[in-house]
């Protein structure tokens, strides 16, 4: 029966060539389809502009006492360990002069060095332990001359890579006036201003905190209002000059902008561009306008 | 009588090769270019072997490669009594900082001390244009052909280099080579970079005087006596140098030059024997097509002669001279393109591996290996066109055949074939009712296909790869290696230099791994926290979290160790307290193009009981930075400066030639296959089915509608077999693949639309080509001849 | 009866080598309408040749040639090809049945080509072999195979059927069996017929009889009485 109705359908040979020629025609549109590239999109925000100062910082107890040698004479071998708290008037051990001179200490706090352990003859001043008051600790900083006139008594600060995870908060509290010749890291010469601040969180948080702890300081400068925040994964250069990819109508436009200052996250945009506009992050070296792409 | 009979034969055979001229030509192309490539291939692997061996042994390249820190020059004689090494030279290498004059980004030099204005005893350097080094001159050096090259430098030329911290003129008066270095690559950089990095050599006195290592040494190269098992030699010269610390000697299969010329090879032979095999087998499947064509047709003939008193060896013999006639004209000529393929890879490869010199040469032994091959597989295809005939005895061969009692094909039973016009049927039951031919035919054509996927296949793989590595992998614009491991402040040195946009700073570890009896050397990296410019991605190119508690080892090296997530390793530091430690793996990472082990830097600082130290700062900066980069230059602490577009360019532009190259011959191979399958296909049919098409053109059928009917059946087989021929291509580079497996990458196994498409379009159109051909051959043919000669 | 063909002056001369040779010599004949013409003798005599001519198959080297009002020596070969397509139906005495098809499909190939043919199934019942429509050639005797070939001729209703020793091949009872069909097609469905062959007695189913020797027309017989096929005997 079905072999009857079939007959009737007798397909003309145009048509089963035609029905080829589509496949292949198909086959060849799919193949050259542009092939879409992956790329990360981000966004520019409107927000506050946090104009920021980073450096490295050092955690120090303002008030501490160097217990040194009164005299030439014998240090005893010392009981005490770095980390044991001591009370004012404590007494700490007792020095071999001409007598046995009793060493107090002067504050409350915690040993925080012990530079002569063992039983031995020393000259007078030679530092034998130090005393720290940890109530007193505040965070040192030595900023690179040319970005320290933009740092003023009051500042916030913000402190990460202290040991914990969540970030604490301080204040500028004192700016020395004199700057001090040092070698970078990378071996160059610069002039460093020593900065002193303020934990200003909750004690609880930071309860770990001991001397001469390294931590990341950033020092908010400046604060800029309603400003146009463009992620730094964005920026790229296009003539030698700052440019963005902006992705818009499934399209990439290569647009220069202009831009002021920029922290760790964020260039503060001076071109206008709309809030939530999107822009490829970290684009790749062959990337350019005629390149289809789809967000990852 | 005896010589009557031969030269009678002979004449015939020239006769019939001469009738058969468009056939023969499409045989012999076909196995032309499987000789070519065999022959092409295997005489350049030799002659890429051969001057490298030649290099080796002329240079004295050295068995083992020893860095330390530093030792004392005396230390030299504990080595010499190691039993088992039959020499020792010790010498200075160093990586400095250079500044090329009007190029803004500095380059690295590493820098190889030679005895004062004398070769070395060990990988001694050929020298390609002017001289060694004077021996007082502190600033005469030599330096490598591919930075000569980029840089177009002239001898007597200057450049800058930060040696030690102190910045020192340098003067070219030699370009050269040594077996070191045929292969340059920097260290961390996966692709070569002639405009970044040389390999500098210098004079020792003046080297030593800048690095204050006038007494000693921190590099020295070993021979050993052959045959020695390199590992307990290297066990004994560890035990006695690991004090002065450095990594421990390696061997040649860890030495960078040594490893990517032995894989290059290795590839090589492998094409040469992979792709050779399928033209091979399609001259097979043809020949057997049209000796079986020519001996039905002489089927009288050759019962004749049978019954003449000619036997079986002297009748077969005529047809094996035809084919082996079509082989030996292909074979001719394949040599040629062989030996043409052969030196134009020569002198494409002298661009990448910096050979002293490079000829092309080849033994007569490849020669025969392709003769031999092809005259084997021609021989199959002859033999079993005879059998059929030799099992009848004279007179029933003498006979008319049975002719052939067709069939309604397999799948008539559905209603869809009857539907078809009756043309149609004709194409369709000259196919299904002669299964074999059509199935020799079909591969043939798939073949096509095949080896076009094979060999274009590649370029999918690095093109995924380098997108891979290149836009979500490595992130940033250059990356800064400092001289040892500093304060982590140095990375906001860098933010604040000019043009930078970000910056990050990593810590890197040499270590030995350990995992139940395999041991590797390897690096850890410690990661900061929220590392921004390097990127995990897996195949999919979806992005992975980085490791916070454990370590992520990438797959290559992992499979190594025969590693797993969750496994843990055993991990020994080789520097400052040198710690072991066991590390649970947190993830294996399908690491395209690196082999390492990632870590945070503060669990590495951790480990090492220091601070939070590191030694390399990635960064992204605007370009045209002049001004960062001047002062890049002028930092003593900054060791050398990698960029990541460059490298990327330098490898795109020299390969993007030499691809382009190979996907055009091996397109015009394809279509070769795929003319040679479909014209003899037809022709072979045309000339069976003669009086049949000539019936068609009697009963009012056009020359068009008549060549359509043959067309068809072509047709036909390409619309069953193209897809075959997909899913053969797609197995087939997969195996390729396998068998071709990298130390150093990982090559992912993608395969483009594009790539099958393409392979279609060719072997399309070579088979319209040969349908033309045909087309003009009926055209011309004369129809009443044609009946006269049956009727 | 209305002539159909009018040739004027046919030769037809082959170049072997420096010797011309004469195929058909100053041929003239005059086709009517619905007759059936025998043309006779030896090998050699140019029969196969005007046939061929006269069918569309060769063109002369000299002469003319009308079909109706149509000058066949002006036509192309391509309109050579629709001329056989559209009004001429072949036999041959080597049957040249396509063997991959079957008799009816052999015949569809012609009516799918045609303006205005037959039913295949109903040209098979006319030669009697309408129960063997499915049968491949292979499964047919001689005489059933050239009876598919009269029917896949007949197929197309053309107006003129030309025989080429239909009978060649077969035995005698065989071969009535053919011509019988052959008659009947020119009888009832007024085809022109032309019939060659060798064999004399054929002749006796003539209207006309056509002799041939050395390429030229010796004499025109005709026929008083056609005898039926049944009634041939040689």
């Amino acid at each position: 029966m079905i072999k009857k109705a079939v007959e009737y359908i007798k397909i003309p040979k145009k048509l089963f060539y035609g029905i080829v020629i589509t496949v292949v025609l198909l086959l060849a549109l799919w193949s050259l389809k542009p092939e879409f590239t992956p790329v990360d999109l981000g966004e520019v925000k409107t927000g506050v502009f946090h104009r920021l100062v980073v450096d490295e910082g050092m955690t120090y107890f303002l008030d501490r006492q160097t217990v040194s040698a009164p005299a030439d004479g014998i240090t005893p071998k010392l009981s005490l360990e770095v980390g044991d708290v001591v009370k004012k008037g404590q007494v700490l051990f007792s020095f071999l002069w001409d007598n046995d001179f009793k060493m107090k200490s002067d504050l409350d706090g915690y040993i925080l060095k012990i530079y002569e352990k063992d039983r031995r003859h020393v000259p007078r001043g030679t530092p034998i332990l130090e005393i720290g008051n940890p109530d007193s600790i505040e965070i040192q900083s030595k900023l690179l001359s040319e970005e320290v006139v933009d740092v003023k008594v009051g500042q916030k600060v913000i402190v990460k890579n202290w040991g914990k995870p969540q970030d604490l908060e301080a204040e500028v509290t004192r700016i020395e006036p004199t700057a001090v010749e040092e070698v970078s890291a990378l071996g160059v010469k610069e002039q460093r201003v020593k900065v002193h601040m303020k934990i200003t969180s909750d004690e609880k948080l930071w309860k770990g905190l001991g001397d001469g702890f390294r931590v990341e300081v950033s020092i908010v400068v400046n604060e800029i209002e309603n400003a146009k925040l463009l992620p730094v994964g964005a920026l790229m250069s296009a003539d030698g000059k700052p440019a963005i990819f902006v992705f818009r109508d499934k399209k990439l436009h290569l647009t220069p902008v202009e831009i002021g200052f920029q922290n760790r996250n964020y260039a503060q945009l001076k071109t206008d561009l709309p809030e939530g506009t999107k822009i490829v992050l970290y684009p790749g070296s062959n990337l350019s306008e005629s390149t289809k792409v789809k967000p990852r | 009588m005896v010589m009557k009979k031969f030269s009678l034969l002979n004449l015939k055979l020239i006769r019939e090769l001469s009738h058969l001229k468009l056939q023969v030509f499409s045989i012999a192309m076909v196995v032309g270019i499987g000789v070519a490539v065999l022959f092409g291939f295997t005489s350049t692997e030799e002659s890429l072997r051969k001057s490298r061996d030649d290099f080796y042994k002329s240079a004295q390249f050295s068995d083992l490669f020893l860095r330390i820190k530093k030792a004392p020059l005396h230390a030299v004689h504990g080595l010499e009594s190691i039993e088992g090494v039959t020499g020792v030279e010790t010498r200075l290498e160093y990586d400095a900082l250079l500044s090329v004059p009007d190029y803004i980004e500095p380059a690295v030099g590493h820098i190889i001390s030679i005895p004062d204005g004398k070769q070395p005893t060990m990988n001694q350097i050929f020298l390609k244009k002017g001289r060694l080094p004077s021996a007082l001159s502190e600033e005469e050096i030599i330096i490598t052909e591919g930075f000569f090259k980029a840089h177009k430098f002239e001898l007597g030329d200057i450049f800058h280099a930060s040696l030690n911290g102190r910045k020192r003129q340098l003067k070219i008066v030699g370009v050269g080579v040594s077996p070191e270095h045929i292969f340059s690559l920097q260290p961390g950089s996966p692709l070569p970079d002639d405009f970044h990095y040389t390999v500098i050599w210098m004079n020792e006195s003046a080297l030593a005087a800048s690095f204050d290592m006038r007494s000693s040494f921190n590099s020295a190269v070993l021979k050993i006596k052959p045959d020695l098992l390199v590992e307990g030699l290297i066990a004994k010269i560890n035990q006695q140098m690991d004090r002065f610390g450095g990594v421990g000697a390696l061997g040649r299969d860890k030495q960078t030059s040594h490893v990517y010329v032995r894989e290059e090879l290795k590839q090589l032979r492998v094409q040469a024997f992979s792709i050779p095999i399928v033209f091979f087998l399609v001259a097979a499947f043809i020949l057997n097509v049209v000796i079986s064509r020519m001996v039905r047709s002489q089927r009288g003939e050759i019962a004749t002669l049978k019954a003449l008193g000619f036997f079986n060896a002297e009748i077969s013999a005529f047809y094996y001279k035809v084919a082996f006639v079509i082989i030996g004209l292909g074979s001719l000529f394949g040599l040629m393109l062989g030996a043409w393929i052969g030196s134009s890879m020569i002198e494409l490869y002298g661009d990448f591996y910096h050979f002293p010199t490079l000829s092309y040469s080849f033994s007569i032994k490849h020669f025969f290996i392709a003769m031999g091959v092809s005259f084997l597989t021609a021989s199959i295809g002859v033999y079993s066109s005879l059998r059929g005939i030799f099992k009848l005895s004279p007179a029933e061969a003498m006979r008319p055949p049975v002719p052939h009692m067709f069939h309604k094909g397999l799948l008539e039973g559905s209603g869809w074939v009857s539907a078809l016009s009756t043309r149609s049927k004709m194409i369709f039951r000259g196919v299904t009712n002669f299964p074999l031919k059509a199935l020799m035919t079909g591969l043939g054509l798939c073949f096509s296909i095949v080896i076009l996927v094979s060999g274009l296949f590649w370029q999918d793989c690095m093109d995924f790869l380098l997108l891979a590595q290149y836009s979500f992998v490595q992130k940033e614009t250059g990356t800064i290696r400092m001289t040892h491991a500093l304060s982590p402040n140095s990375v906001h040195e860098v933010r604040r230099l000019p043009g930078v946009i970000e910056a990050e700073a990593y810590r890197n570890a040499g270590v030995k791994v350990r995992h139940l009896n395999q041991e590797k050397h390897s690096v850890i990296k410690g990661l900061p926290q929220n590392p921004r410019l390097t990127g995990f991605v897996n195949r999919d190119l979806v992005e992975l979290a980085p490791p916070t508690q454990g370590i992520f080892v990438s797959e290559i090296l992992a499979n190594q160790l025969k590693v797993g997530e969750g496994d843990i390793l055993e991990v020994e530091f080789l520097e400052g307290r040198k710690p072991v430690i066991s590390l649970k793996v947190e993830r294996i990472l399908e690491g395209l193009m690196n082999v390492e082990i990632l870590t945070s830097r503060k669990i590495l600082a951790q480990i090492l009981k220091t601070d939070d130290l590191v030694d390399q700062i990635l960064f992204r900066s605007f370009s045209d930075s002049t001004l960062l980069y001047t002062r890049l230059k002028q930092m003593p602490n900054v060791l050398s400066v990698s960029y990541r577009d460059s490298a990327l360019k330098f490898f795109q532009e020299n390969s993007a030639r030499f691809i382009l190259v190979f996907a055009a011959i091996l397109s015009i191979f394809a279509g070769a296959i795929g003319f040679g399958v479909a014209f003899n296909s037809m022709r072979v049919t045309l000339s069976e089915r003669d009086w049949e098409l000539a019936t068609l053109q009697i009963l009012g059928f056009t020359v068009p509608e008549v060549f359509r009917i043959l067309l068809g059946e072509v047709i036909f087989l390409l619309i069953l077999f193209i897809p075959f021929g997909w899913v053969l291509g797609y197995l087939n580079a997969k195996w390729l693949l396998s068998i071709m497996s990298m130390d150093s990458f990982q090559i992912p196994f993608i395969i483009d639309v594009g790539t099958y498409f393409w392979a279609s379009v060719i072997l399309v159109i070579s088979t319209a080509i040969s349908a033309w051909v045909i087309y003009r051959l009926i055209a011309q043919s004369d129809l009443v001849a044609t009946l006269k000669s049956r009727g | 009866m209305s002539i159909l063909m009018k040739a004027k002056g046919l030769t037809k001369t082959y170049q072997m080598g420096e010797v011309p040779v004469y195929a058909l010599r100053d041929v003239d004949i005059e086709i009517k309408k619905g007759e059936f013409l025998v043309f006779l003798g030896h090998s050699g005599s140019g029969k196969t040749t005007l046939l061929n001519i006269l069918g569309g198959l060769d063109s002369a080297t000299e002469g003319s040639l009308l079909f109706e009002e149509t000058d066949m020596s002006e036509l192309s070969d391509r309109q050579l090809t629709q001329f056989r397509r559209k009004n001429i139906g072949f036999i041959f005495q080597m049957y040249n049945l396509i063997p991959r098809l079957t008799a009816r499909e052999n015949v569809n190939l012609v009516t799918e080509i045609s303006d205005d043919p037959m039913d295949s199934l109903e040209a098979l019942r006319q030669v009697g072999l309408y129960e063997r429509a499915n049968h491949f050639p292979s499964q047919m005797s001689g005489g059933e195979q050239q009876r598919v070939a009269i029917a896949r001729a007949i197929a197309k209703q053309p107006r003129m059927l030309f025989c080429d020793e239909p009978t060649g091949a077969l035995d005698v009872k065989t071969g009535i069996l053919v011509l019988d069909a052959i008659q009947k097609v020119n009888k009832t469905l007024g085809t022109t017929t032309i019939v060659i062959s060798h064999n004399v007695s054929i002749a006796e189913m003539a209207d006309r009889v056509v002799h041939l020797k050395d390429g030229r027309i010796e004499r025109i017989d005709v026929n008083e009485r056609q005898k039926t096929a049944q009634e041939l005997e040689w």
